[in-house]
């Protein structure tokens, strides 16, 4: 491969650094929502950060960073769509196109979303907290949680996917009657 | 929400699930076809995945606070970070996450250190690898201190500073004590302790195995009952009930300890290397790889700012940092084609910078600066034909010297070759030789690990290969030389070297990373990295 170069160009570094650094958690929602694994998503904003960092010349500094991160990212996901073997992708080529607009809303109000969710959290009991969290942060599948828990793997998905769609409801809510 | 919107949300997430967690080649179709079909489902379900990564991300927040919280200690020695560097506090809980993001939750940690090196007396070389495995924050190599470990789920491998390996399987708790013993609390810890490690000790509830060069693994349950099973070698015994008594225990031999009680175990066929949490895969260390230059520039001299190749780095050479050193057209000097080369690690691409006729300063940004006021753990690497330096009418010699500088205020730390050719640490007027000289011409691979604290000691380690030593595929647990304990808070953000004027001496495949295998390219290259252009 050719080694991507640094700027041949002068640019603004710091205020460059700045807004990467403060916009890598919505990008990585960004990637996150288009291939839908966390594994895939990590794989995808390296390949994006790399490509910003190439193309950091072009980024004009009075402009928002965002629209023109998720423009670079959405050429990384395409081609980490075509490049992933099939039974890796989680949502077609043609899927992901038609996602786009909603996907780069979504990823652009993370900070809302996620501060919303924070509120939402405080209402958690402390075993769904820990189930979330062996789920999430330790990797657990349904059936070690079921087996550590002596609970059926289908209560224990059901439990998953109602407190997911609580959450999510719950963040609507909140954006919705948000001042 | 309605009731179609709520069965539609639930409808996309266990299609989701099925897609991710049963690899439901059905449900994917599906969630697909729906995706096509229904605009609201197109609505939510980047909302949904937006949702899961906010999630994620407050989750291990929790943890990270949990973390702090039993961290927090007042540190009197600190200064502010400059307020130039105020965007890189974020760093500091995202460097901690790296803790838990590999399903791996350290709680209670290491207590805040005083100004002495021996607080620190251990270091983190792995984590287990789960799917969370690959993200590049994770802290490996990061300093232990004395204090209680605990471990919620996953395994790690603990280096101590006595030569002795623990492999600690969670749920557990272990108090790490001193650089040759630890206390089991509860869960299940194997030990490696190799000759000159022998002597290490771990306490249990039940009395105290004493390592006499050996493997072995030691667990506690939650009622206290303890069970001892050597492994290869042997393990003294040194009951707590009765008090005193002592007994050997040979290889494959066990006891179990409940109460008064004492029970023989039947013999296990595992070995300590079964307990270790698996490396990383290569393409994991990839991330980790911050920074690389290759020096493969074509053209045998030129001025710094042409001097743009690698990866990673956000800008070109350039000249000194100092203001007094100001160069006009500063140039470098390479020789195309012409590689260093060091057992398997020749350098994949030709060229090398050449120390030439005259001394000289350059500088380069890093892609993310050494904060020695927040939690770090950072690496360096390079391979160096060493020659002495020679010096011009009315100068001084002046010895290679790489280092961290600060472009703001020129704090600097390096790694240096002293005035008897051994490998040295300067930082803050400490330094630190150690090692035997190296010959003249010798070509070495260096490694340079830098461990930044927010409230404990800072600290560097320096490990120099000389020809026909292997180099360790996972962190060194020999550095050449170590730094005292530092303490500043500065922000390095430039890699300089100091070139000496010497004939013959070359400097070759520059990596900055943030894990030990990712600027020791034993299976990785760069060149291997995924294209992505």
């Amino acid at each position: 491969m050719e080694y991507p170069s640094a700027m041949a160009h002068d640019f603004d570094e710091t205020r460059f650094i700045e807004a990467l650094t403060r916009h890598q958690p919505a990008l990585e929602a960004f990637c996150h929502a288009k291939v839908a694994r966390r594994e895939d998503a990590r794989d995808v904003l390296q390949a994006t950060c790399l490509k910003l960092w190439q193309k950091a010349a072009e980024w004009d500094p009075d402009t928002p960073f965002l629209p023109w991160a998720f423009a670079v990212a959405r050429f990384v996901v395409l081609s980490h769509v075509r490049d992933k073997m099939r039974d890796r992708l989680v949502f077609d080529e043609d899927v992901v196109l038609a996602m786009v607009d909603e996907t780069e809303k979504a990823a652009a109000s993370f900070a809302e979303r996620r501060e919303a969710l924070a509120e939402c959290m405080e209402k958690l009991k402390p075993e769904q907290r820990g189930l979330l969290h062996a789920h999430y942060i330790a990797g657990q599948g349904v059936r070690e949680i079921a087996q550590s828990t002596s609970r059926s793997e289908s209560a224990i998905k059901m439990k998953l996917l109602r407190l997911r769609q609580q959450l999510h409801q719950c963040i609507e809510r909140q954006l919705r009657t948000a001042p | 929400m309605n009731d179609g919107l709520t069965s539609l949300e639930m409808r996309m997430l266990t299609l989701l699930h099925g897609v991710r967690e049963e690899c439901d080649e059905a449900a994917r179709a599906e969630l697909n076809t729906l995706l096509r079909e229904e605009a609201e489902a197109r609505k939510i379900m980047p909302r949904l995945l937006v949702d899961e990564q906010a999630l994620v991300s407050l989750l291990r927040e929790e943890g990270i606070v949990a973390l702090i919280e039993r961290e927090a200690k007042p540190r009197q020695s600190r200064v502010p970070l400059r307020s130039a560097s105020r965007w890189l506090r974020w760093l500091v809980p995202a460097s901690m996450a790296a803790a838990i993001i590999w399903g791996l939750v350290l709680l209670g940690g290491r207590p805040a250190a005083d100004s002495q090196p021996r607080d620190y007396i251990a270091t983190l070389l792995r984590a287990d690898t789960t799917a969370e495995l690959r993200d590049p924050m994770w802290m490996a190599g990061q300093r232990l201190s004395a204090g209680p470990l605990k471990l919620e789920h996953g395994s790690v491998l603990v280096g101590m500073d006595g030569g002795a390996q623990l492999a600690i399987l969670g749920p557990a708790e272990v108090v790490l004590e001193s650089p040759g013993s630890a206390r089991l609390v509860s869960g299940q810890v194997a030990v490696q302790a190799p000759d000159e490690a022998a002597g290490f000790r771990l306490a249990t509830p039940a009395g105290t195995a004493v390592d006499l060069g050996t493997e072995f693994v030691v667990s506690v349950d939650h009622k206290g009952v303890t069970e001892c099973r050597v492994l290869s070698g042997e393990v003294e015994w040194h009951s707590a009930r009765p008090a005193q008594k002592v007994a050997l225990l040979a290889e494959s031999e066990g006891r179990r300890f409940r109460g008064g009680q004492v029970e023989s175990l039947p013999a296990s066929s595992l070995r300590f290397q079964d307990f270790v949490p698996p490396a990383p895969p290569a393409v994991a260390n990839v991330g980790e790889l911050l920074a690389y230059e290759p020096f493969d520039y074509a053209e045998p001299m030129m001025t710094a700012d042409r001097a743009h190749g690698g990866m990673g780095w956000p800008s070109p050479w350039r000249g000194p940092l100092a203001p007094e050193k100001v160069e006009v057209a500063p140039r470098m000097e390479f020789e195309p084609g012409a590689s260093l080369a060091f057992g398997g690690l020749a350098a994949p691409r030709g060229g090398s910078l050449v120390f030439g006729a005259q001394r000289w300063f350059r500088a380069r940004a890093l892609p993310l600066p050494v904060d020695f006021g927040a939690d770090g753990v950072h690496y360096f690497s390079f391979l160096m034909r060493a020659m002495p330096p020679t010096a011009a009418a009315g100068q001084k010699p002046w010895p290679m010297r790489f280092a961290l500088v600060s472009s703001s205020t020129h704090v600097w730390v390096a790694v240096s070759l002293g005035t008897s050719f051994r490998p040295l640490i300067l930082a803050q007027g400490n330094n630190n030789s150690a090692g035997e000289p190296l010959t003249a011409g010798e070509t070495v691979f260096v490694v340079c690990k830098v461990v930044t604290s927010r409230q404990g000691a800072d600290q560097m380690f320096l490990r120099v290969y000389r020809s026909g030593e292997s180099i360790e595929a996972g962190e060194t647990t020999h550095w050449t030389v170590s730094s005292r304990a530092l303490h500043f808070d500065d922000v390095l953000d430039h890699v300089e070297l100091a070139i000496p004027r010497s004939e013959g001496g070359r400097f070759d495949e520059l990596r900055v990373g943030t894990s030990w295998a990712a600027v020791v390219p034993l299976t990785q290259r760069p060149d291997q990295l995924r294209a992505t252009n």
